[in-house]
């Protein structure tokens, strides 16, 4: 698993690639709890994201919860059907702000 | 001091000649010590490299140098510092007394003297200093011995060193070879439609003389074989390497396994006695006498079931038919490389679908308990009848265990290789047959969490083969994964080198996937689903597994011990 991590217009935006598993998880976590700690908005390009299982889908949810407590937003961008499966099958589709592309989610992220 | 009984000791007096000079020198000669009289500290001294006297006597009052100077010189230079001297006073005079001790002096007489007390005082010190000398010697002779010592252990740590180094380099080198050779095992076994593939290496040291491989030869045709080279150890190690490389199918007119006419159209297999032919030109038993090896080798063809092989020396393999009948299939043959013109004879067995063939080196039938009884053929059979309704690769392994269990260590105390194959054909719509299970993937790794992306990969390119939906695909895919992080998680609690079996199989329309591990026996409950937003490891994942699968179930293990998960999803 890859990721980048980059600023535009105010949000930070934490961009994952590869397969986010048992291996990866504790990589993952790191990245996206430390972004979570900076900044208020947050968003998360999982375009590149080819699987994801439980220990995965974990953190993202940890990540979320964080920054909720902190007044902050997240919100999750570019999902392939393979992650929105899963997503769904944890039936996090309804809870988590999901969208197309990064400009419809910024318009989101006031 | 001279070593003449009638010599005791040469003394020289430094002193005016005088009446009590003279009886002291008759008196001395009557006791024994030999007087040498000179009349200044000068001439005392340029007299000692002569005369080299055992005991010296200065007068203080003498001429010239003064016995105090006298004194001072002597015991400044290394070559006469040691000789005892006795200062000659007078009763009054405590000052040269005092004086005589600071310069060196051992002791002084006055005067007039007193014969026996200065023979007595000359006999103490000359006692004394020869002491002294048989100490320095002692001391000298013990530094020596250190000395010695030390440079004997300073060789010994050199050597124990270039040992060690020596022992490193070999210890490296043998763990180069061993990868070496682990990189010659197939890693994952290439899938056939209509046979599943298991098997299990173990050497009994860093380096074994077994092999091991499956490889295809054309579309309907398999070729695999198990070899055994006499002896373990590096020289057996490098012959199996080598026969490992020899024994790789290649796309050129060498190749071992093509029969070539000349003409690519018309190549035909070799036959697996010509191969052993072949080899058996090519590695001819060393002189020694040594160096031969074991095999069997033989090509299935995977639409007829039919297993046509060669025995060169090897175990036979042992044939369990679906209504558990086993059977040996011997055919006698000698080992490759030890006659020139060996001819050897091949065997035809005919799989019935279902049906499982074992080959395995000797090391399996020849493990000894503590009494030197071997494990043996029953045995064997009945480990493959108890897990004959398990996964193929967990028959094998069960084989090992008990091998092992056997022998009572883990160890093995040969090399341990079982390659084992089942012959289950594809449902053909034309020609109908009872057959409803088909292996989709047989597979073993290791409980890491790098050892699951391979294996995902594996289940996926299995079941895109046989042409299943993607979503269907990738649900499984899921489910796997998530068992397999629960046996990593939950019952190896960790991640280690011990293994997990995955086996999938289409019964009918549904896909059976069951996943065994070594672990202690889990309990069922850990499987209940929690509610959604319980991310604790493991209640999400056993959600997951019960979304995308119909049904999820433990089952008794077919080895005995560790945990058998059964998962179905219907494909229908």
């Amino acid at each position: 698993m890859e990721h980048q991590v980059f600023e535009q217009q105010g949000h930070h935006i934490v961009s994952l690639t590869g397969e986010i598993d048992l291996e990866t998880s504790p990589a993952a976590r790191k990245i996206l709890l430390d972004t979570v700690d900076t900044s208020t908005k947050l968003l998360i390009d999982m375009a590149s994201v080819t699987y994801i299982d439980s220990s995965g889908i974990a953190i993202l949810v940890e990540a979320f919860q964080r920054a909720k407590k902190k007044g902050g937003q997240v919100a999750f961008i570019s999902l392939n059907p393979a992650v929105v499966r899963v997503l769904s099958l944890a039936r996090l589709d309804k809870v988590f702000s999901i969208h197309a592309d990064m400009e419809s989610a910024i318009h989101a992220q006031p | 001091m001279t070593n003449n009984p009638m010599h005791l000791g040469l003394i020289l007096m430094a002193a005016s000649d005088s009446p009590d000079v003279q009886i002291l020198m008759h008196s001395f000669s009557a006791y024994g010590f030999e007087l040498h009289l000179v009349s200044d500290g000068e001439t005392a001294l340029s007299s000692i490299p002569t005369l080299k006297p055992d005991l010296i006597f200065l007068d203080v009052t003498q001429p010239g140098l003064s016995g105090f100077d006298t004194c001072l010189q002597l015991k400044e230079q290394d070559e006469t510092k040691h000789i005892p001297v006795i200062f000659v006073t007078t009763p009054t005079d405590t000052v040269s007394t005092v004086k005589g001790f600071s310069v060196g002096a051992v002791d002084y007489v006055t005067k007039p003297f007193q014969i026996e007390e200065v023979i007595a005082r000359i006999t103490t010190h000359l006692k004394i200093r020869n002491l002294q000398v048989l100490l320095e010697e002692i001391i000298a002779n013990l530094q020596t011995e250190v000395a010695e010592r030390q440079r004997a252990e300073e060789a010994l740590q050199e050597t124990m060193r270039m040992v060690q180094e020596a022992n490193d380099r070999m210890k490296n080198d043998l763990a180069a070879a061993a990868r070496v050779q682990q990189a010659l095992l197939p890693d994952i076994l290439p899938t056939f439609p209509g046979v599943g593939f298991a098997w299990t290496y173990r050497p009994c040291s860093e380096l074994g003389g077994d092999s091991l491989n499956v490889f295809p030869l054309n579309d309907d045709h398999v070729g695999l074989y198990v070899l055994d080279v006499s002896g373990h150890g590096v020289s057996a190690s490098l012959l199996s390497v080598t026969l490992s490389r020899v024994l790789i199918p290649r796309r050129d007119p060498s190749c071992l396994f093509i029969q070539s006419t000349g003409s690519p159209d018309t190549e035909t297999l070799a036959s697996p006695a010509e191969i052993a032919t072949r080899l058996n030109r090519m590695f001819p038993m060393s002189e020694d006498g040594r160096q031969y090896f074991t095999l069997i080798y033989g090509i299935l063809n995977i639409r007829t079931g039919e297993f046509r092989y060669t025995c060169a020396g090897h175990p036979p393999p042992l044939y369990l038919s679906p209504n558990q009948e086993l059977r040996s299939c011997e055919i006698g043959n000698v080992p490759i490389g030890l006659f020139e013109d060996s001819q050897f004879d091949e065997g035809i067995i005919q799989l019935e679908p279902g049906g499982r063939l074992f080959l395995y080196s000797d090391g399996v039938l020849e493990a000894k308990n503590e009494s030197k009884e071997i494990f043996g053929e029953d045995r064997l059979q009945k480990i493959l009848e108890a897990t004959q309704r398990g996964p193929l690769q967990a028959s094998v392994d069960g084989i090992v265990k008990s091998a092992l269990d056997w022998t009572g260590t883990q160890q093995a105390q040969d090399d341990l290789s079982i390659l084992a194959f089942e012959w289950t054909p594809a449902v053909n719509t034309e020609t109908p047959t009872k057959l409803d299970t088909q292996v989709i993937l047989s597979h073993r790794f290791s409980a890491r969490a790098t050892d699951l992306s391979p294996a995902r990969t594996m289940t996926r390119t299995a079941l895109n083969n046989h042409g299943w939906h993607s979503d269907i695909v990738e649900d499984i895919v899921l489910a796997i994964d998530e068992a397999c992080q629960n046996i990593i998680r939950h019952a190896y609690g960790g991640e280690c080198d011990e293994p997990i079996t995955l086996s999938i199989e289409l019964h009918d329309h549904n896909l059976v996937v069951v996943l065994e591990d070594h672990a202690p026996t889990v309990s069922p409950d850990c499987m209940n689903p929690r509610a959604f937003d319980d991310i604790r490891p493991g209640g999400l994942g056993c959600h997951f597994m019960r979304q995308v699968m119909n049904t999820v179930s433990f089952e008794p293990s077919s080895t005995g011990q560790g945990n058998c998960l059964r998962m179905v999803k219907s494909v229908g």
